[in-house]
């Protein structure tokens, strides 16, 4: 499970990155058009991406972490970037319930569940 | 600083990415296809064989293993049962030939059983080209073409470095087809990159390092091959032949084991390699992980006469072109993660094909209007003939895995004829097909089918997969889900591809013509 954790946080991060990032169309989220915004929100992604590779490495050792966590996070980007402006709902709404599920699996891998 | 390049350099990065990606694009593509089946190679391997679904003999002395495949030659593999299933294998070149063969060695009924079974073998050594009809050079010609697609990698990035942020994110499926391709070449592409660069360097280090090895022989080492072999240590599979002494008795495997595991007690063993067996100087490598280390490939070599140790390899003991030949293997083979980092490696190793075929689809559509020729037709045929035609291929050849009976003496070549000749014939189809823009759905459509049909076939050949009487075993269900997973994303696919096609043929006037599903003209 802590694994799924991780791979979550890395969805949301890649969720956010892409809902700050300034595009055109069905894609855009006005909640980040504000430039501290969305700033906010790039910072954001990086600290969750830093949490899920500290997540990882109580799994593997540290480079096969940052590695797994990049491949993770190359793979769920390019699936938000693409899926966004066809699905932008479905899209927000995982990213934004990546998050309480990443913190309830992450707890089931800690030996609570 | 700006990242502006000049016009000339522009437009010759731009032309240089263009020519490497279509020349280089199909053979890549089916790289990168059957690569993603690779992915999943270890798990492919038990659905295939019954032999692996069942627990391992235990309490057997290996050397009594062993002794089952006698008369056996100077050079000889012997694998272990991984992770508790299956039974130990034997595998060497047959004496005076190039062809490589492997028994199961059933200890409990003192029996061999000659390998039956090789459908993943077959997808696993055409991902590098290698086929045992068309032996070195292919694998070296398919090295070299990703050296093609390193270069397009490289440009790529070059002609789109100052817009390179914006692109990740900009994928606008509403506009028309070339922008449509265009942004998803820059998406898929931009987003895959670091995935692709490191697959691209250490596929390409895999493949050419045995000719890399003989080119340096001359030049580096004065002709010494068995110094360049000691160099090289790891890098290359094959040592040069040298000479191993009269005939001695080796000891037993048992007690090799044992000297291997006091001089490497982490060593958690998984096959020997045998070179001249039966000879005074011969060698045994004991080959294994080294348990918790990150790619912790670790060989002990033993003489197998004495027993005494020549060397031990290790993570944390090794020259530094070891540990470079264990990151390369390691990288690529992804050592690391488990089955989830294998699912998302998929995701990107699709990703991947989408970049290709669609860096086609953008050549294509640029010279549609303005210089429309035979030869964009014959790419375009070739393009949807080669994408779709590789996935029915590859349902064929797993659907006639599970019909051909595991006893019938010609399955193995059977099967290799059922591939090919699928392959081929969707490669006729797609140049024959009246209206080209319907190749993709239909070789698709029929691809899901065939993948659909896989898993209620294997209940043919054992009980143990998601349709089968049981005991289930989770890597056989796991294998039959992910079939029928396959099947409907090819079959949502191919009705989409359908339905954009009837769509555009009753009002040509949309943005999205047959060409925007099928990367040909209609």
């Amino acid at each position: 499970m802590t694994q799924v954790a991780a791979l979550l946080l890395v969805h949301a991060a890649a969720t956010l990155v892409c809902a700050a990032a300034r595009v055109a169309g069905r894609a855009r989220l006005p909640l980040f058009d504000a430039p501290p915004r969305s700033r906010g929100a790039r910072l954001g992604a990086l600290l969750l991406w830093l949490l899920a590779i500290l997540l990882w490495h109580g799994v593997e050792p540290g480079a096969p972490a940052l590695m797994a966590t990049s491949v993770a996070l190359m793979a769920t980007s390019t699936l938000v970037a693409l899926l966004a402006p066809l699905y932008p709902r479905t899209v927000w709404t995982t990213g934004a319930f990546a998050l309480p599920l990443a913190a309830l699996a992450a707890w089931l891998g800690g030996g609570h569940g | 600083m700006s990242w502006k390049l000049s016009r000339h350099a522009f437009t010759r990065f731009w032309d240089v990415h263009a020519w490497a990606g279509v020349v280089t694009s199909l053979v890549l593509y089916v790289m990168f296809l059957l690569g993603s089946v690779v992915l999943f190679y270890r798990p492919l391997t038990i659905w295939e064989e019954p032999i692996l679904q069942s627990p391992a003999p235990t309490g057997h002395a290996l050397q009594a293993t062993l002794a089952l495949a006698e008369p056996l030659p100077e050079e000889f593999y012997l694998y272990l049962p991984y992770e508790g299933h299956g039974l130990p294998k034997v595998g060497y070149y047959l004496p005076g030939t190039s062809q490589w063969h492997m028994w199961w060695l059933d200890v409990e009924r003192g029996r061999q059983v000659p390998e039956r079974e090789l459908a993943a073998a077959y997808v696993y050594d055409l991902h590098y080209l290698w086929n045992n009809a068309t032996g070195f050079w292919l694998q070296y010609g398919g090295g070299v073409l990703v050296f093609g697609f390193l270069l397009t990698l490289v440009t790529g990035v070059l002609v789109h470095l100052q817009n390179l942020v914006p692109q990740l994110h900009r994928f606008r499926p509403e506009r028309g087809r070339r922008t449509l391709w265009s942004d998803l070449h820059k998406v898929a592409g931009v987003m895959g990159l670091p995935f692709q660069l490191v697959y691209a360097l250490t596929g390409a280090l895999l493949v050419l390092s045995p000719l890399l090895f003989q080119l340096s022989i001359g030049p580096l080492f004065q002709g010494d091959e068995q110094r360049a072999a000691d160099a090289a240590g790891a890098l290359i599979e094959d040592p040069p032949p040298r000479e191993y002494g009269g005939h001695a008795r080796a000891l037993p495997l048992d007690e090799l084991v044992a000297r291997a595991a006091a001089a490497e007690p982490r060593l958690i063993i998984e096959s020997f390699i045998y070179r001249g067996y039966g000879r005074e100087h011969g060698s045994v490598d004991v080959r294994g992980q080294i348990d918790g280390a990150t790619f912790g490939d670790a060989t002990v070599t033993l003489t197998a006469a004495t027993g005494a140790v020549e060397l031990v390899q290790t993570p944390d003991a090794e020259r530094s072109v070891a540990t470079l030949a264990r990151w390369i293997h390691g990288l690529h083979t992804v050592h690391y993660g488990g089955l989830e980092v294998r699912l998302l490696l998929w995701l990107l190793a699709i990703a991947g094909c989408v970049t290709i075929l669609s860096g086609n689809w953008i050549w294509l559509e640029r010279r549609r209007v303005k210089q429309p020729s035979s030869v964009n037709g014959l790419l375009a045929r070739l393009t949807a003939g080669v994408g779709g035609g590789s996935v029915l291929a590859l349902g064929s050849l797993f659907l006639a895995s599970r019909m051909l009976p595991l006893e019938w003496p010609r399955r193995l070549a059977a099967e290799e004829i059922v591939l090919a000749s699928s392959f081929i014939a969707c490669l006729l189809y797609a140049f024959a097909a009246r209206s080209s823009a319907a190749i993709w759905w239909r070789l698709l459509g029929l691809a899901a089918l065939v993948f659909l049909a896989t898993p209620l076939a294997a209940t043919l050949r054992s009980p143990a997969g998601l349709f089968g009487a049981g005991p289930r075993l989770a890597t056989v269900v796991g294998v039959d889900i992910g079939l029928l997973v396959a099947s409907a994303l090819l079959l949502t696919l191919a009705a989409s591809i359908r339905r954009v096609q009837r769509g555009a043929d009753s009002a040509p006037a949309l943005a999205v013509s047959p060409a925007v599903a099928t990367g040909v003209d209609a």
